[in-house]
Order: structure tokens, then C-alpha cells, then sequence
């Protein structure tokens, strides 16, 4: 089991006193730690915030002793920049390969993950994914892949069952839903898997609509949203899309029971509280999350905030969270052998992480143990609201109309 | 300096015995890869001075053809490679007599180009059948020489440094043909070609069908060292851009520009990355400010800039 150093107040002193008899020691050695990351190009913002939440995380690590089955060992970073782009996201493998890393973290996206994942297989290099969240990525029968968060098809199972349950609890008389979905692979992937699992829990999708992810304007579809009668409507689409959306359907007074998104672009995210400011409340967003309940997550965002100037984002909340994975196999391997490495990683058994669910990996790689949390944008923060056992806060369904509040 | 083309093979063959850094091999696949694609669209591009700026076209059709004869027959990518080459070919043929036949020249001919290209990205976006947005995963096998996978990077290598050689080879046979003597006519003054008796549309239409079959087959060289294609990577305006870049550069209408652009672009695009470091980012700002230069101080390419000194010297 991992013993985690806490981040507070306290583990400045505990590291300076383990710290000083080190250097009066041999130095301990160090761990080559890869990293590849999209730092520039489209997926920038999203790496970035992973590389953050991963150096924040091998901070800790190194702070709190570093590996103590290996006498203290200390992480190192080698952090490569794959441009967004999967030619060089080979490179940086290779690059990683060459240097002797003993595993790699990232890649935040899946049209990068798939290529990462195929080299680092090649050579026999464990790869814990960050995010990634592409069903096939762990189909492909890798060895070497691990993924601890919860992939599209789950994200999509989990916010469906939520919604059913919530239904339910709140007696609530929702059916007619209206999927409004980018035409790329995130966006019309998501909106298939709703389609087939919707009437499970007695929904009907009443209309569907596919927009272009740069699109300018959604008025004509808001117009269909509108005439369809949705009780529910269902984003899956990127940020300015979702956004958009929204601005739309105020600006048109179109009221629905709710709006509630599946991994959605502008859901849960506290840069889109701050763009849109009230026009946010409300909205629900089945996602990556924290576990609230869990006694260090306060004390893990105040440090990122301190070190990042940057609110929470689950991006960095599921590389840091990779980094420890790594780190928890690392001292159970005991070596730095890549076969080793492996097979500690495959017998993962993690207990009491910020993430909602314990860590294990099935023979794929994937954990089935991991899930999506419903959120929902109330006064201006994002609080879980279902299942019961994370809520902080009751889910306001229906929403009220855009007439009293904007 | 007859023999230097041997030599250079030669150089190119012995690498992959001397040096264990899978990221070199890996680089100089790439950069043989680009010059290979460049080459294709040279003949078209520099040779018959039909600039083409949608040559993402017959490489996503390439890539596409062998992934899905692929995945949904279980053809070996070595034959639809070729069935690729094919489909393209005909997409040549076709789109190039809709452009020649009604005399696009110059930037119309480019845009129409672009137009061909993105009317294949978004059907290939919107057909569930050809992988829909999602693209293709190409299965793996493991260690499958017969299907066109590897499991050492070596092999790749090989393959492409061959495919290279044979079109550069191709290529230098073409320049010192009639053919090819034809395609410089065309290119220099197409109304005193046609004066000359050149069958201008003739010779466009085969220059077309020549690029668009070797560009296809990078497409699938592509789809199988990569093992995954989606509509942007092979239709995207991005990759028609990466397509022309080389020989433009390099020298296009030139034997030697694709290959020459693509090492000199490959090794700018390293060796800035591996200079900066600590800022994400500033390698591109470098890498762009020296392509710039490159385009304004080299307009002819660097092969251009060569001969010019070679004729002073």
C-alpha cells in the first residue's frame, strides 16, 4: 500500500529532517520518469495542465523520500513536447527509449494515446495513460497500458444510470431528449453510445443534431431544440460550441428540466463559471472528479492553485493521480526494470485515492473500477450531486427558467 | 559525381547496423517518408508547374484503401498498397480532367484542389462504413511481415529508404524523358508548349496520375507504421501543407529537392527541439522564422540556390 506524504504545513519540516542526514549519505539515486505531453498546438491548454499536475505529484514524491524500496531513489522528469501531433508523439517515445526511461506517463489525448501506447508496447515500456479516454485504446491487447480513469463508453453508462436513478429519486417526469453533438469523433461517438443506452432508463431521443466544432452560430439549432419540447438536452461538444449553447438558449428563452452533458467540453470546467458567469448555473456534467469526501484533496488543490495560479481542473487532478499510480508500482517492483515495472502496475491494488474508486487493472490495462461523478454548476461552484454517497449538494432539476434569472 | 546516388543508398543501408538509437531510425524514417511523398508531388507540383495544394487527396485515399481492404477482407497491405495506388490514380485522372479540361491554371487549379480534398475528408468524416469521424485502427498482429508489420522499426526503414530510392530513380529517368522534357515545357510556358505541339492536357493528365499514385503509396506506408489514420490526418488540409512543404523548400522540379527539404526540414525541426528546452514552444517560433527566411531568401529551393553557385563558381 502507498503511505502518501501529505502536502500541508507539516511536510516541510518532516523533509528537511529526512533530507539533511541524505546529504551527509551517498546521494540516492535517481529514476528516469518519461513524459509526453501535447505542450504546444491545439491540445496546449490540456497538457500543459497535465504536465503541472504531474510535477506537482513527483514533487510530493521526492519531498516524502522518494522511492524507499530503493533506498530513497528520487523521480526525474524528462518532459517531451509532442506538438499535438502524432508523428512527433512517435519521436518522443523513441527519445524516451533511447534515454532509458523506466516507464512513461501522459499523453492527455486519444489520437495521440494510440500511437504512445503502440511504441511504448514496442518496446516494451509500461505506459500509464492519464486521460486518453478512447474505448479502443485498451483493446488493442497492450501489455504495457494501464489506464485508471474511466473511458468514454463508461463515462457515458455512468451519467445515463445517474440520470435514470435521479429520475427516479426526484420523481421527476423527464422523456424527451434532444443529443446536440459535434460531428467529430468525440462528439458523435458520445452521442451513439447515448442513443443505444437512453431507452433503458425509458428516455426517448426525440431529435438529433450534429453541428460542425466551428461552427459560429447554433441558433438554428436551438430553433429544433425548441420545437422538438426537450425535457432533457445532452451536449457533447467542445468548449466554444457548449458555450455557445448556452449564450443560445438564454438569449431564445428556451427552458428545459435540464441541461447535462456527457464529459462535456465547457462542463465542470471553473474557466467556463468565469466566462459565462450565471448563465453556468445549473448546468450538469457527468465527469472525471475528485472524491469531496476525501480528507487531502483541499490541501492538493490549494497546492496546485499556490504553485499554478490555475483553479482545479480534472486534467491535472488524473495526471497527478497517474504519477502516483506509477510511483506505488515503482516501490512494490522495488527495480527499475521495464518487465518489473510492469508487472507491479498490473497487480495495482490502490485503496483511498482522491479519485472516487479504488485502482486495480483488469487483463487490458483498463480499471473497471473507475467512474464518472454527476456535477452540476450551483451558485457559481461545481458540486458533486449524485450518486448520494459523494453528493455535496442536491441536484436542482428542473432548472429554473431563463426569464427570472438572466 | 555519377556515382553519388549509389553512395548515398549505400550510406542510407548500413545506418540501421551502425546506430541503436531507435530515435534516429525512427527520425530518418520519417524524413525518408516525407521525401518519398514530396517526390510525388514534385512530378506533378515541380515538374509540370501544376501546384497542387490538395495532395492530402490520394494520400488519405492510399492510406485508406490498403487499411480498409484491411480490416474489412483481410487483404495484406502489400497488395492494397497498390489498389490504392490505383484508386487514386483514377481519382487523378478524374479530378484532373475536370480541372484541365476547363483550363484552372495556377491558383484556381490549387484551390480546386483543396476543394477535392476536403470534399474526401468530410465524406470520410460522415461515412460510418469508412470508420466515420473515428478514422481506422489498423489491427495488430504482432511481428507479421506478410501483412505489412513489424515489430523492429529496422524494417520500416528499409522499406521506405527502397521506396525512395525506386522513386527517385523514377524520377531522375522522367526528367531526362521526353515526358519529362514536355512537363518543363508546359510548366515555363504552357500556350508556346501547346504552340509547340504538346498535348498539354495530355501530359498534365499523366503527370497527375504519376503523383497521385506515388503519393498514395506513402499514404499507406503511413497507415501501417502508424497503424492509425482518421479523416484529418489523410485528407486534412494540415497534411497537404506537410506534403509540399519539402520539395518547395528542397528545390521543386528537382530530383534531388524532395529528399534535400525533407533532411533539411527534418533535422531544423530536431535539432530546435532538442536546442530549447526549457520553453514549450519556442523551437516552433525558431523553426518558423528560419522557413520564412528559407522562402524569401531561397525562392527557387535550396537546390536552386546550389546550381546558381555552381554556374558562378
Amino acid at each position: 500500500m502507498i503511505t502518501r506524504r501529505a502536502f500541508v504545513k507539516g511536510a516541510a519540516a518532516v523533509t528537511g529532517g529526512l533530507g539533511f542526514p541524505a546529504v551527509l549519505r551517498a546521494q540516492p539515486k535517481e529514476i528516469l520518469v518519461g513524459e509526453t505531453h501535447p505542450l504546444t498546438g491545439g491540445l496546449a491548454r490540456e497538457g500543459n495542465l497535465g504536465k503541472n499536475g504531474i510535477e506537482l505529484a513527483v514533487n510530493e514524491i521526492n519531498a516524502g523520500g522518494g522511492i524507499r524500496s530503493m533506498g530513497g531513489a528520487r523521480l526525474r522528469l524528462m518532459v517531451l513536447d509532442n506538438e499535438s501531433k502524432p508523428p512527433v508523439a512517435i519521436s518522443t517515445i523513441e527519445r524516451l527509449k533511447d534515454a532509458g526511461a523506466a516507464a512513461i506517463l501522459g499523453p492527455y489525448a486519444s489520437g495521440l494515446a494510440f500511437v504512445t501506447t503502440q511504441e511504448a508496447e514496442k518496446y516494451k515500456i509500461p505506459h500509464v495513460l492519464d486521460v486518453a479516454i478512447a474505448d479502443q485504446i485498451t483493446e488493442r491487447g497492450f501489455r504495457y497500458t494501464f489506464r485508471a480513469c474511466p473511458n468514454a463508453g463508461m463515462g457515458a453508462k455512468h451519467t445515463v444510470d445517474y440520470l435514470g436513478a435521479m429520475a427516479k429519486d426526484l420523481k421527476l417526469s423527464v422523456k424527451r431528449v434532444v443529443l446536440i453533438h459535434e460531428d467529430g469523433i468525440f462528439g458523435k461517438s458520445t452521442a451513439d453510445t447515448l442513443q443505444k443506452l437512453l431507452p433503458g432508463i425509458g428516455m426517448d431521443v426525440v431529435e438529433r443534431i450534429p453541428h460542425s466544432a466551428a461552427t459560429q452560430s447554433l441558433a438554428n439549432e436551438v430553433l429544433r431544440i425548441k420545437a422538438a419540447k426537450a425535457d432533457i438536452v445532452i451536449p457533447s461538444t467542445y468548449y466554444g460550441p457548449h458555450s455557445l449553447l448556452l449564450r443560445t438558449m438564454a438569449e431564445q428563452r428556451v427552458d428545459v428540466a435540464a441541461i447535462l452533458s456527457v464529459y462535456g467540453g465547457a462542463g465542470s470546467q471553473y474557466r467556463f463559471i468565469k466566462d459565462v458567469a450565471k448563465l453556468a448555473d445549473y448546468m450538469m456534467d457527468g465527469n472525471h472528479w475528485y472524491n469531496p469526501k476525501h480528507p487531502r484533496i483541499k490541501g492538493i488543490i490549494a497546492a496546485f492553485e499556490k504553485a499554478y495560479q490555475h483553479p482545479f481542473a480534472y486534467e491535472w487532478m488524473l495526471a497527478y493521480q497517474s504519477a502516483y499510480v506509477l510511483k506505488d508500482a515503482l516501490e512494490r517492483a522495488a527495480s527499475t526494470d521495464r518487465d518489473k515495472v510492469r508487472d507491479a502496475l498490473a497487480a495495482t491494488n490502490l485503496k483511498d485515492q482522491i479519485v472516487p474508486y479504488p485502482i486495480a487493472f483488469n487483463d487490458k490495462g483498463q480499471n473497471p473500477h473507475a467512474r464518472t461523478l454527476l456535477m452540476q454548476v450551483l451558485d457559481q461552484k461545481i458540486a458533486v450531486v449524485y450518486p448520494n454517497e459523494f453528493a455535496e449538494a442536491k441536484p436542482v432539476i428542473p432548472m429554473p427558467a431563463w426569464a427570472g434569472r438572466v | 559525381m555519377r556515382r553519388l546516388p549509389l553512395l548515398l543508398l549505400a550510406v542510407g543501408a548500413v545506418i540501421p547496423l551502425l546506430v541503436r538509437s531507435e530515435y534516429v531510425i525512427g527520425t530518418l524514417t520519417l524524413i525518408y517518408f516525407f521525401a518519398f511523398v514530396g517526390q510525388g508531388w514534385n512530378i506533378l507540383g515541380g515538374y509540370a508547374g501544376q501546384f497542387s495544394f490538395g495532395h492530402a487527396l490520394f494520400f488519405g485515399i492510399g492510406a485508406y484503401t490498403s487499411s480498409l481492404l484491411f480490416v474489412k477482407a483481410g487483404l495484406t497491405p502489400w497488395v492494397g498498397m497498390w489498389c490504392g495506388a490505383a484508386l487514386a490514380v483514377l481519382a487523378g485522372l478524374l479530378t484532373g480532367h475536370l480541372s484541365f479540361r476547363f483550363g484552372l491554371r495556377g491558383a484556381y487549379f490549387a484551390l480546386i484542389m483543396l476543394a477535392f480534398a476536403e470534399i474526401f475528408r468530410v465524406a470520410a468524416t460522415n461515412l460510418d462504413w469508412v470508420g466515420g469521424s473515428f478514422g481506422i485502427l489498423v489491427p495488430l498482429r504482432g511481428h507479421a511481415p506478410a501483412l505489412f508489420q513489424f515489430g523492429d522499426k529496422r524494417y520500416f526503414y528499409y522499406i521506405i529508404l527502397l521506396m525512395l530510392a525506386g522513386a527517385t530513380y523514377g524520377v531522375r529517368r522522367l526528367e531526362s524523358s521526353k515526358l519529362g522534357y514536355q512537363m518543363a515545357a508546359i510548366r515555363e510556358n504552357e500556350s508556346a508548349a501547346e504552340g509547340l505541339g504538346v498535348n498539354a492536357y495530355r501530359v498534365k493528365l499523366t503527370a497527375m496520375a504519376l503523383s497521385a499514385g506515388l503519393t498514395a503509396r506513402g499514404g499507406s506506408f503511413y497507415a501501417q507504421y502508424f497503424s492509425y489514420v482518421d479523416p484529418a490526418i489523410g485528407f486534412g488540409p494540415t497534411n497537404s501543407i506537410e506534403i509540399l512543404l519539402r520539395p518547395i523548400i528542397g528545390g521543386a522540379g528537382t530530383v534531388w529537392g524532395p529528399l534535400l527539404g525533407s533532411f533539411l526540414l527534418g533535422g531544423l525541426g530536431e535539432g530546435t527541439r532538442g536546442l530549447v528546452k526549457s520553453y514549450a514552444g519556442v523551437h516552433l517560433m525558431i523553426y518558423g522564422v528560419i522557413l520564412m527566411a528559407a522562402v524569401v531568401f531561397l525562392p527557387h529551393g535550396v537546390m536552386g540556390w546550389l546550381r546558381r553557385r555552381g554556374v558562378r563558381g
